[in-house]
Parts: structure tokens; sequence; C-alpha cells
């Protein structure tokens, strides 16, 4: 299990994270919040990049800060991922096994094993800078998930990715999840709603809500409603999008007030803009 | 920190990891022989190592910068910052890298210790100029987060110290000028000079530590 107890991050003055406590057990985790939030900071905490103002992260009950050990069971991929594009996809990952300190043995094998599952096996001769962003995203993808770690960051994974790369890393991720913890940072929404069996919801540094997809979207109950867009707009209506039926303009908005108008099933994206917004 | 990472650091700078061994086993030789055809080989002496002070020195912070871009402006490049506690600083990796420029300015100054005699002080002079490059690189590429903007300000700083004739650039300037070497002028100008890279290189230790 990893632990998060009860963290503080500043940069300066500037308080990042702020007694931030969550627990990780083995799954996939969406970490969800506007940009600014706070997720990004989190995740360079647990990967050992920041020294921590107070609190721990702990796996197993042991701290993660500076145990070579521990560390090297945290695989992760950063928000861009472009490292020695004139090493092939082979020396590329080979560095990476070198870093994590694989085995020699055992280097071809792990290499093959992890191109095969992010597809890149037919590209292992190849140039990193002769790839697509998809497949330079994929390569990341296998260099977080060299040496079997248990626990697999993946920070803004699907960021500038197509709708075909995009379904092919929610495959990914649901082929490696066994036994591990895998948390995906994002701010898109759609990203952690089919993958994620728990999701965080961060903003300005603070854990909003912790809970199931289900759950987030019952924050939403009785709060989405449709209406007509020539209808006065209320001050509490949080209009969440415009868009257009039958030649008439309709609101999808969100309002903590019980209103006299067409009410909607909510939907995971309603559930988080409550949250966030404070609705 | 393992060797090996080094080797696929080289391999990844491609045709940069030609320029240093271009200028030190063709242009410096090529400079050399002209010089030794007009003035003879004794007469040459000071002339070849006034005009190998202009590169060598410069030359040894090739190989860093270009390694380092990738340690600094890289896409992802805090992955080679966390994967290892002991991974974090880099300063055995610029030694390394240091120490493989120095050796191959060793095989240039020992062909040369062929024609010329006592050529040792100009070695440890040039050693310790390239180490004050060296080291002034690793502070300011952590320190400026640009490989470019650090290298642009260090060259700048060789060719004031080398082509302008101020009081200013006596003052602060490494390079020897034509001096005839003695042991006194290793003794005082290359240890200050030793001392002041030593401090450079801590404060990129240090740099380095707090970059992530």
């Amino acid at each position: 299990m990893l632990e998060v107890i009860k963290l503080h991050k500043s940069f300066k003055k500037k308080e990042v994270l702020k007694n931030v406590s969550l627990e990780f057990k083995n799954g996939i985790y969406g970490l969800l919040g506007p940009n600014g939030a706070g997720k990004t900071t989190l995740i360079r905490c647990m990967v050992n990049l920041y020294d921590l103002n107070s609190g721990s992260i702990e796996y197993c009950g042991s701290s993660i800060n500076g145990n070579n050990d521990l560390l090297s069971n945290i695989g992760y991929l950063p928000q861009k991922f472009g490292l020695f594009k004139e090493l092939t996809v082979y020396e590329n990952l080979k560095y990476f096994c070198i870093l994590k300190k694989i085995y020699k043995s055992r280097m071809d094998d792990e290499i093959k094993n992890c191109l095969i599952s992010v597809n890149l096996e037919d590209r292992i001769s190849h140039k990193v800078s002769s790839l697509s962003g998809g497949m330079i995203r994929r390569l990341g993808i296998a260099q977080a998930i060299l040496g079997h770690p248990k626990i697999i960051i993946f920070d803004e994974p699907t960021a500038g990715l197509d709708p075909e790369e995009r379904i092919r890393f929610k495959n990914i991720v649901a082929q490696i999840n066994k036994d591990r913890i895998i948390i995906i940072s994002t701010h898109i929404v759609e990203d952690v709603e089919a993958s994620c069996n728990k999701i965080i919801i961060m903003n300005e540094g603070r854990v909003l809500k912790y809970g199931s997809s289900e759950e987030i979207k019952s924050e939403a109950n009785g709060k989405v409603y449709e209406v007509e867009k020539n209808l006065n707009a209320d001050e509490y209506w949080y209009v969440e999008k415009s868009f257009s039926r039958n030649e008439k303009t309709f609101m999808r908005i969100l309002s903590n007030k019980k209103e006299n108008l067409k009410s909607l099933e909510p939907t995971i994206e309603d559930g988080y803009m409550c949250i966030v917004k404070g609705i | 920190m393992d060797i090996r990472l080094i080797y696929y650091d080289f391999k990844n700078l491609k045709t940069y990891f030609y320029v240093p061994i271009f200028i030190i086993y063709l242009f410096i030789p090529v400079l050399s022989i002209g010089m030794v055809k007009m003035y003879g080989v004794e007469n040459s002496k000071i002339m070849i190592f006034k005009e190998v002070e202009k590169f060598i020195p410069i030359i040894s912070m090739w190989w860093t910068t270009f390694i380092f871009r990738e340690y600094i402006e890289g896409d992802g490049n805090e992955l080679l910052y966390c994967i290892n506690k002991t991974g974090k600083i880099k300063s055995f990796q610029i030694f390394i890298i240091f120490l493989c420029y120095v050796l191959h300015v060793g095989i240039l100054f020992l062909v040369g210790n062929i024609f010329w005699d006592n050529i040792l002080f100009e070695f440890i002079k040039t050693v310790v100029q390239c180490f004050f490059f060296t080291s002034a690189i690793y502070v300011l590429i952590y320190t400026l987060k640009s490989t470019t903007i650090s290298f642009m300000i260090l060259l700048i700083y060789a060719l004031f110290s080398l082509f302008i004739n101020s009081k200013i650039s006596q003052v602060i300037s490494i390079f020897g000028n034509g001096d005839i070497l003695i042991m006194n002028i290793i003794s005082t100008k290359s240890l200050k000079i030793l001392f002041v890279s030593t401090i450079l290189f801590i404060i990129g230790v240090y740099k380095n530590k707090v970059f992530y």
C-alpha cells in the first residue's frame, strides 16, 4: 500500500500542496484537477524529485524518501517524454535499464517484453527521432514499466494524443494493471472515467474528493439541468456547455438551487465540475 | 553512476561528438605543421601553443554542453534525476567527460613531445584551463537552465580574454597568451585557476542538487 501522509509542499512562499493525505492499494487511480491544482507537484513528490516540507510518503510502511529499493519500484512517465532522440528504441530502453539497475542478463528480455506490451516491438532498431508523437509516448510507457515496478505513475499521458492513441493507452493500462498501483494524472475527465477504480479530485493543492466514479457522479445528483438559451441566466447557474437541437440552442447547466427545469442524469464530468466549482 | 550511461550519452551526440575530435586530431596538427614549415620547429613552439590555447580549453566544454542538453532541457529530463537517489548529482558524469577530453588532449601533447622538449608544463596549464571551463559550464547550465546561453557566455568570456587587450581582460583571463611557462607560473597562476575551478565545481554540485 502506498500512503501519502499529511503532505505539505511549498515553493518559496507559495504553498502548492496543503495537508494532502491519500491511500493507494492495487488498482488504477485517476488524479483529476484543473491546471495548477498541484497534481504534478504531488507526483514529483511521490517519485522523490522534490523534497517534502512536511509529511511523508510511505510504501508498505517504509518512507520512500531516498530509499533506492523502494524508488526502483516506481515507474514514472512525465508530462513530456522525448529523451535521447538519436539513440534507437533498444538503446533508449537499455539506458533506462542501466539507470534502474536491472541485471544485464535480464535486460534484453525486459526490453522485448515491454515493447510487446506497448506494441512497439517492430520499432526496436528505429531511432527515437523517427517515431511519431504517439509512439514516443508509448516508448515512455515502456520505460515506465521496465523492471516490473509495483507503482506506475503517468502524468498527463494522453495530452496531445489522437483518439486512436488514447484508446491504445487505455488498453495498455488495462493490460498492465495486475497487482500494481497505477496513478494517472490528467485534466481530461473521460480518460479516467473508463479505466479508473478510484478518482481523486484536487484543486488548489487540496484533495477535494476521493471516491469511485459513481460517488463522483452522485455529487451532481439533482444539480444538472437543460435549459433553452433564450431564458435569462440565473447568477447561480454554472453553464457547462451550449448545444443545438432542432434549430434551438440549449445549455447544460449546474445549479445547487432546486430549479423548475428539465433535470438530467449526471455524468462524471458534472460531478467533477460540482466538486471543483463548489456547486 | 554507471559508465555505460556515458557511452550512450556520447552516442546520442551523433555528429556533435566529432567536433572536438576534429579540432584535436586534425585542425591543430594541420595548423602546427603549417607553422613549423613557416618558422621551423623550435621557433614555432611558442606560437603553436599560443594558438592551441585558443581552441583546446574552449572546446573542453563542447561535449558537456551537448550531453547535458538532455539533462537540462530534454523532454522528460526529470526521469534522469528521480530513478535513483544517487543519480541526482551528475558531477561524476561531468568529471568522466572531462577525463575523456583530457585523454585526447594528452595524446595530442604526447605527439607534440616528440618534437618539443618540456611540454609537460604546457599540458598541465591546458588541463587546468580545461577544468576551469568544465566547472564553469557545470555551474552555468544548472544556474541558467540553458546549455546554449551558458556556452555563449563562456565563449564570449574566452574571446574577450584572448582578443581584447585591456586591464580587465588581463585580470580575469585564465590564458597565458604566449608566456614562456616556468614552474613559477604553474605554481602561481595555474594553481589559482585550479582553486577557482574547484570552487566553481563545488557550486555546480550544489546547483545540480537543487535543480529539482
